[in-house]
């Protein structure tokens, strides 16, 4: 090195360091903005190489990925006067990074005054809710609802008036209640008309809105009970209620094991003695049947000679009945006609 | 981007089949020199001996530089590229250039293995180790507790979305790095969906015949979500492990079982005695009536008989009655009469008197 290329040695150096100081890169997942001893100058929502002026110039970078902010479980006493330990999260997007810086400065600041934010607007809505909407799929329209109002940012009369054209604000919402009403609810075009031209009924209230991201520079994207559970305190009353509630169904399987075994062993014993007496029945009859058809095809034979039927039928009798038995016989009987005497009897 | 556009020069410009616009630079080492020299005004000017070694220098750290640029995406990977942090294109498998940093960067991510979550409990290989209550245990629509572990079953289809688009804290105990949606995002959308599908049935559906409605229903919602939060994550499938009743009770379930059965056992035992008693009665009818029908037929059959016999008979006794009378009745005592005790006595008045014993 000689003294000639030193200094250009150097000034290469410089030259590299103020190139590097006046370009500054923005990350696909980042926003950025340009300062200028504090004061705003531009803010960069698409990725890539950037340039400022250097040393002068501060980059402030923020994530404009989809943020996730956890609401602490809370107990809650809904509208049927239950108590429900909800755990929510909400999820929303760094939109106007300038408004973001102002307000919020950070991602810290900004998931702590978000998530109260959500927590009050989850408390107010779910102590008009039932036990039951929050379980069921009823669910899905309460979460939809509390991330629109938690979209909306509750501002005084008095603020309305610092806005650009006051009332007359283009993204500025009304919400109204009337004395008799529980709650406030949106106006509809006609009433909200009345409000800009300041003729509305004087004994409603009037709530003023302005777009979250108006103000904070953010949009919240979704809003989500994860769950919504019973307090532990009341756990073991709900276990209880569980087993009483199978206890019931248990006695309910056993009675119902005992009727059907007797009612079918009824029908069965039933059947069986119908079926039986059924068969003696006809048995009876058959018999009689087979009796009198016999009784008819012997008395035709009969009568054509029934004292000879008597004689034969007799005989016939005797030799089937009286074997083994003791006779005395009188000689004289017709039966010894020839044991006494040969002659042929006198006529 | 000027200086080095004019340095290195830009030798084609083509669309990959890919789809996109790509560049490459592609010069001769000669040319790169030719390069150096025509667009470092200073170059020149340096002495001669000094000019070749910082030249060679240079060369030597832009090559190194350059060529730590080289990156293969494997088969079941891809690579998202930025530049100046700005998104450029996601690359497949193969062998790539992209600009080294600090000016491009890389994310070569595996993309097609199928990865899973558990919710409720936590596993190594095959064996649930560890059961996660505070995960497992929800609400039905009628205010029961039920016990369910799942796993969830998802692998990554949009590699930009993925890296870019969600913030999350990640997973340490599965290795899921922060900033990856498939970490406390992934386990937010799968309990908020799982316990608002459990939270709109009852427990002995849940526990009994809904189990795949379930799933199905679980997927829908957590598919829903997950394109809402732009995860870049693909669900496949939501499977339901284990569903208990807490196991606070279970002994008052296992019973509603146990009482379940012995009724349908009961049942059984009467149908069985049904089955047996029924088939035994009507054996017994049978035996009852077909006696009677064989002594109806009999009876018949005998009686026509007797009657066809007699009235052969009859017609032989007309011929000669006297004669065949005598004769039948001698026949008769002859067949009578071997069998009996006989006494024959010639006076009937002493018939009283006489002590005889019928036998």
């Amino acid at each position: 090195m000689n003294k000639k290329t030193t200094p250009i040695i150097i000034l290469v150096i410089i030259i590299i360091f103020i190139a590097l100081q006046s370009v500054f890169t923005v990350d696909e997942k980042e926003v950025a903005i340009v300062t200028t001893f504090g004061e705003y100058k531009a803010s960069y929502i698409t990725p890539g190489l950037k340039t400022k002026v250097p040393f002068v110039d501060t980059v402030t970078k923020f994530d404009k990925r989809l943020q996730r902010v956890d609401v602490p479980p809370e107990t809650i006493l809904t509208s049927d006067k239950k108590r429900i330990r909800v755990d929510a999260y909400a999820r929303y997007k760094i939109i106007n990074p300038l408004l973001f810086f102002k307000t919020l400065t950070n991602e810290t600041t900004a998931d702590s005054r978000i998530g109260s934010i959500i927590s009050s607007r989850l408390r107010e809505e779910i102590a008009q809710d039932t036990q039951d909407d929050l379980i069921s799929e009823r669910r899905d329209s309460v979460m939809n609802y509390v991330t629109t109002t938690s979209n909306l940012f509750e501002i005084s009369y008095e603020e309305v008036y610092e806005l650009e054209n006051g009332l007359q604000y283009k993204d500025l919402y009304f919400y109204i209640k009337s004395p008799t009403d529980a709650s406030f609810n949106p106006v509809n075009n006609d009433q909200r008309t009345l409000i800009l031209s300041n003729a509305f009924d004087s004994t409603y209230e009037i709530k003023y809105f302005v777009p979250l991201q108006n103000i904070w520079g953010v949009e919240i994207i979704d809003i989500r009970i994860k769950r919504a559970d019973f307090p532990d305190e009341v756990e073991s009353s709900i276990f209880e209620r569980m087993m009483a509630e199978r206890f019931e169904k248990s006695s309910a399987y056993r009675a119902e094991g005992e009727q059907e075994d007797k009612e079918i062993r009824a029908s069965v014993n039933k059947e069986v003695e119908v079926t039986l007496e059924t068969a003696e029945g006809y048995a009876a009859f058959t018999r009689g049947e087979g009796e009198a058809l016999a009784i008819e095809a012997l008395a035709i034979a009969l009568k054509s000679d029934p004292e000879f039927y008597g004689f034969v039928r007799s005989l016939e009798a005797y030799e089937n009945s009286l074997s083994g038995s003791t006779i005395i016989l009188d000689p004289t009987s017709e039966l010894f006609r020839y044991l006494e005497s040969y002659s042929a009897p006198s006529k | 981007m000027e200086f080095i556009k004019k340095t290195f020069g830009i030798a084609k410009q083509y669309r990959p089949p890919s789809g996109g616009k790509r560049e490459e630079y592609d010069i001769s080492f000669q040319e790169f020199i030719d390069n150096v020299k025509k667009n470092i005004p200073f170059f020149n000017k340096l002495p001669n001996g000094n000019k070749a070694i910082i030249l060679i220098g240079l060369i030597v750290i832009v090559i190194v530089w350059a060529a730590s640029g080289i990156y293969t995406v494997g088969p079941d990977q891809q690579a998202a590229l930025r530049m100046f942090g700005k998104f450029d294109s996601i690359q497949t498998n193969g062998l790539h250039w992209w600009w080294p940093g600090p000016i491009g960067q890389k994310d070569i991510v595996v993309v097609t293995a199928t990865r899973q979550l558990e919710l409720g409990f936590r596993s190594e290989g095959e064996e649930i180790t560890q059961p996660v209550p505070y995960e497992s245990l929800m609400i039905t629509g009628d205010e029961n507790i039920v016990d369910i572990q799942a796993v969830i079953q998802y692998k990554i289809s949009d590699l930009r979305k993925y890296l870019f688009y969600v913030d999350d804290p990640g997973e340490s105990d599965r290795n899921i790095s922060p900033g990856s949606p498939d970490g406390v995002t992934l386990r937010d959308i799968t309990e908020t969906a799982l316990r608002q599908v459990i939270g709109q049935r009852t427990i002995d559906d849940v526990l009994t015949t809904q189990k795949g409605q379930v799933q199905d229903e679980v997927l829908l919602l957590m598919k829903n979500l997950s394109g809402e939060y732009n995860t870049g994550l693909e669900l496949i499938a939501v499977r339901l492990q284990n569903v208990n009743p807490p196991v606070q009770v279970q002994d008052a379930f296992d019973d509603v079982t146990r009482a379940r059965e012995e009724r349908d056992r009961i049942i059984n035992l009467a149908q069985a005695y049904r089955a047996s008693e029924i088939p035994r009665a009507k054996g017994e009818a049978a035996k009852i009536t077909e006696a009677a029908n064989a002594f109806k037929q009999g009876r018949i059959a005998r009686a026509e008989g007797e009657s066809q016999g007699f009235i052969k008979l009859l017609e032989a006794y007309e011929k000669s009655p006297d004669v065949t009378r005598q004769r039948l009745y001698l026949e008769m005592v002859e067949r009578v009469f071997p069998n009996f005790n006989k006494y024959i006595i010639n006076d009937s008045k002493i018939l009283p008197l006489l002590d005889i014993k019928p036998n």
